[in-house]
């Protein structure tokens, strides 16, 4: 955007995986002029010329503050992660830091007139369903997969999100919907899956999936800063691969069970009060989800670096 | 052969064969076939041919494909090895017809063969003659060089024919025979062989028979009198099937065999979801690997196992196209099968993908497998991204309905849907190419059905294991959908289109089946 004049970026969430990936792009960024941290303590190794703004996003009436955080600092652009993708034990949390601090800063960005915010999200939220197309274009619906959290709450964001973009449409609001981000220091449910070695997998079905690499995604996120695209976009690897093939790249080994039987377990794990994964979950084991990158490619210019055997290759460290 | 006469009793085949009208083939005209006998005369040895031992003649069940498979035309001739010794007096009768040696002589020169592809399309490979089918047991044997020869007056008969055989070049390498496909031609012949009297009908017929090939009419078949005068061997695909006969001496040998076995285990293991690390699939979840593994094992069954035989498939336009076929038979292998037939009959086109049905796609293991192979789950979203790459797509409007069909209506074609691949054509403004294809029912019957829920499917086909039917493809003219996009949202015009093209399908079917001498 504007090119020639430099921008005030901020940013939530700077721990997160994201986060850290996209610090030092945008460290090495001359047309960034600053960069904002907005986080409820000091990131540990924050760079010296990152400036610290500390908020709470949980806390009631933190919309207030950081909208008045945002005016004083005078931010540009605001990236938007502080998603939980990390293992927690409290639901409850996630689902009050992902979808209240969501809510709270789409409060703060319209009332401080915020030029520019960027949300990620996720292609899991198109569902693994039977009837879908191959690929799935932007404007595909989201649809909730039931006891997920992980996904449902995302849902919950990105309509939010969206309802923003409707009322504030002088705002430049970008989504951009990631395939399961890997690499070695990515650290979200696919890649603990992977990590898992052991993946239990669906019987008679080896759907084809999308991934792509922490770099690439981290490249995406950086692109969305300068471009003059607006929307919704799929960020998706270069290429696909059956989910059996994903994760023997990985080093990991599938293990496709029947599906009654592997149905009957989860069931048995549920009833003895183990921790199971839904059997919705299993969908994704069984249909394609793939999201159509084109406009991505288009409007964002963003090209994936790594095609998707090597993006899982690096997962085998 | 017990299973043919359980089988091959084909409702479709009593009564008048209706027959396609051969689109403008242009013919030989007796007059060429005259002017190409001269050459031959010297050749002429029927000295040779006239004492076949009775017992090679027999051979019946050569084990080995090859004699089968060398001449996939079906030579049902001379069951019974007495009647050798009359065909040196039909020569006799016939000096004309004797340019038996021609073959030999027009062998060398594979140009001819480029003239003349076009008029004997159909006839080979349905032979028409009724006669011909009691024999057929034997048939398998024919292939055998030394039958053939003793057999070859007959073949003389039709000098095309030889012109013909050029083409398989290298079918001649593996076996004299190679011109042996084109002998076809002339169903008359075969049929006498056993009776002498018949032999002079034989004799009779082939002063006609130069005449007869010149026939349009694609299917030489006549199914009621020996006489030639019925419907002489069709135009068109001669050519086609000398090629086919073409053999793959990989085919045969121990490496063959293992690569096919090989390719056999990659299946498996993608089958079990166990594709391993190294697959590498395409957009569509096309393993080409995988297809190539199984190379070996799909020419085998295309050439050697269903003698596959493909007509018109020089009608099929340049670039994107929706083929629009019957859907039949058990286990969806109508779908794999016609793929592979493009791929070698068209290999100018991309790899065509064929839409599949979710209750086949979603099939645990084979959805999984075909998706591997090439196929597409139907929606109206991947087949014009896939048109719009240029890839020619396979569709089959009946569905599940199709293949869910007891055996005594095999053939019967289904309810189209409501046309949604005519929206498709017009949409992406590609012509629809009709195709039928026979032999898939008898291939895999399907015999009954079972509860199939806890498999996550329908029902459970209860069949055989794939039988060695012959099959046919053929495709018919391909239909223009005028008026582009609009025309999608007029669904009068839609229904119209899609009438038409399940009745062209349909008539494909009946003439096909009424040509056909046999089941295997």
């Amino acid at each position: 955007m504007r090119a020639g004049r430099t921008i005030r970026v901020g940013l939530t969430g700077a721990s997160s995986d994201l986060g850290r990936l996209l610090m030092p792009k945008l460290l090495d960024d001359e047309r960034v002029e600053e960069l904002v941290v907005f986080d409820v303590s000091r990131p540990d190794g924050l760079p010296a010329p990152v400036h610290f703004e500390r908020v709470d996003l949980l806390r009631p009436g933190v919309d207030v503050e950081l909208s008045r955080a945002l005016g004083a600092t005078r931010v540009d652009a605001l990236f938007h992660l502080a998603f939980v993708n990390s293992r927690v034990h409290r639901a409850a949390f996630a689902h009050e830091l992902e979808v209240l601090g969501t809510l709270n800063v789409l409060a703060a960005a319209g009332q401080a007139r915020v030029g520019r915010l960027i949300v990620p999200s996720l292609t899991a939220l198109y569902g693994a369903r039977r009837q879908a197309a191959a690929y799935l274009p932007e404007s595909s619906a989201l649809h909730p997969v039931p006891g997920i959290r992980f996904v449902n709450d995302r849902i919950e964001v990105e309509r939010a999100v969206a309802e923003f973009a409707e009322r504030f449409s002088d705002l430049e609001v970008l989504t951009l919907r990631f395939a399961p981000i890997v690499g070695e220091r990515s650290n979200n449910p696919f890649t603990r899956l992977v990590r898992t070695k052991v993946v239990p997998t669906v019987l008679g079905f080896d759907p084809l999936w999308q991934v792509v690499h922490e770099d690439d995604a981290a490249r995406a996120l950086h692109l969305a800063l300068h471009t003059r695209a607006k929307g919704v976009f799929n960020i998706v690897g270069e290429g696909v691969a059956p989910v059996s093939a994903l994760l023997q790249q990985a080093g990991a080994t599938p293990v496709p069970l029947p599906g009654p039987l592997l149905r009957s377990a989860i069931a048995a794990m549920e009833a003895a009060g183990l921790p199971a994964s839904p059997w919705a979950l299993m969908d994704f084991f069984r249909y394609a989800w793939l999201a159509d990158g084109t406009r991505a490619a288009r409007e964002l210019h963003f090209l994936p670096h790594l095609p998707v055997h090597e993006a899982m290759a690096t997962m085998r460290r | 052969m017990a299973a043919k006469r359980v089988l091959g009793n084909d409702p479709f085949k009593r009564g008048a064969a209706p027959r396609v009208p051969a689109a403008t083939k242009p013919v030989l005209t007796p007059m060429d076939a005259t002017a190409r006998r001269p050459v031959t005369p010297e050749v002429v040895t029927p000295p040779t041919k006239p004492l076949p031992p009775p017992p090679p003649v027999r051979p019946t069940k050569r084990v080995g494909g090859k004699p089968r498979g060398a001449e996939p035309i079906r030579h049902e001739q001379t069951p019974r090895a007495t009647p050798l010794g009359p065909m040196p007096a039909a020569h006799a009768n016939t000096p004309t017809v004797v340019a038996d040696p021609v073959p030999h002589a027009a062998v060398p020169t594979g140009t001819e063969l480029g003239r003349q592809p076009a008029p004997h399309a159909g006839s080979p490979r349905l032979s028409a003659d009724p006669v011909a089918h009691d024999a057929t047991p034997e048939a398998f044997t024919l292939g055998r060089a030394p039958a053939r020869h003793s057999h070859s007056p007959f073949v003389v008969a039709d000098p095309v024919a030889h012109a013909a055989a050029p083409q398989a070049t290298t079918i001649q390498a593996v076996t004299p025979h190679a011109g042996s496909p084109a002998v076809v031609v002339d169903p008359v012949p075969h049929a006498g062989a056993p009776v002498a009297s018949e032999l002079d009908a034989v004799a009779v017929a082939h002063p006609h028979s130069p005449g007869v090939q010149a026939d349009p009419v694609p299917h030489a078949a006549a199914p009621e009198s020996v006489e030639p005068e019925p419907s002489p061997p069709a135009a068109g695909s001669l050519s086609e099937r000398a090629r086919r006969v073409e053999l793959r001496p990989s085919l045969f040998s121990g490496d063959g065999v293992v690569a096919s076995v090989k390719g056999v285990a990659s299946a498996l293991r993608t089958f079990l979801g166990r594709a391993g690390k190294d697959a590498r699939v395409d957009a569509y979840g096309r393993d080409e690997g995988l297809v190539e593994r199984l190379q070996p094992l799909a020419d085998a069954l295309y050439q050697r196992y269903w003698r596959v035989r493909v007509e018109g498939a020089e009608r099929l336009p340049p670039g994107a196209c929706v083929l629009v076929a019957n859907h039949a038979g058990a286990l969806p292998i109508d779908g794999p099968l016609l793929h592979h037939a493009l791929k070698r009959e068209r290999a100018d086109l991309k790899p065509a993908r064929w839409l599949l049905e979710d209750q086949v796609f979603y099939a645990p293991g084979v959805g999984v497998l075909w998706n591997r192979l090439g196929a597409v789950r139907a929606s109206p979203e991947n087949a014009l991204q896939l048109l719009a790459d240029d890839t020619p797509i396979i569709v089959f409007p009946e569905g599940l309905q199709g293949l869910a069909k007891p055996f005594g209506q095999r053939y019967h074609l289904q309810r189209f849907g409501r046309g949604g691949y005519v929206k498709i054509a017009a949409r992406a403004g590609v012509p629809i190419v009709p195709v039928a294809i026979v032999g898939a029912e008898e291939s895999v019957p399907l015999l009954g059905k079972l509860p199939g829920g806890l498999f996550g499917v329908e029902f459970l086909p209860v069949t055989l294991p794939p039988l060695p039917a012959r099959w046919f493809i053929r495709f018919g003219a391909p239909v223009e959908v005028e008026g582009g996009a609009e025309a999608a949202g007029d669904l009068a015009l839609v229904q119209r289109l899609n009438d038409q093209v399940r009745d062209t399908i349909d008539g494909l079917l009946k003439a096909m089946l009424a040509e056909r001498s046999g089941v295997f």
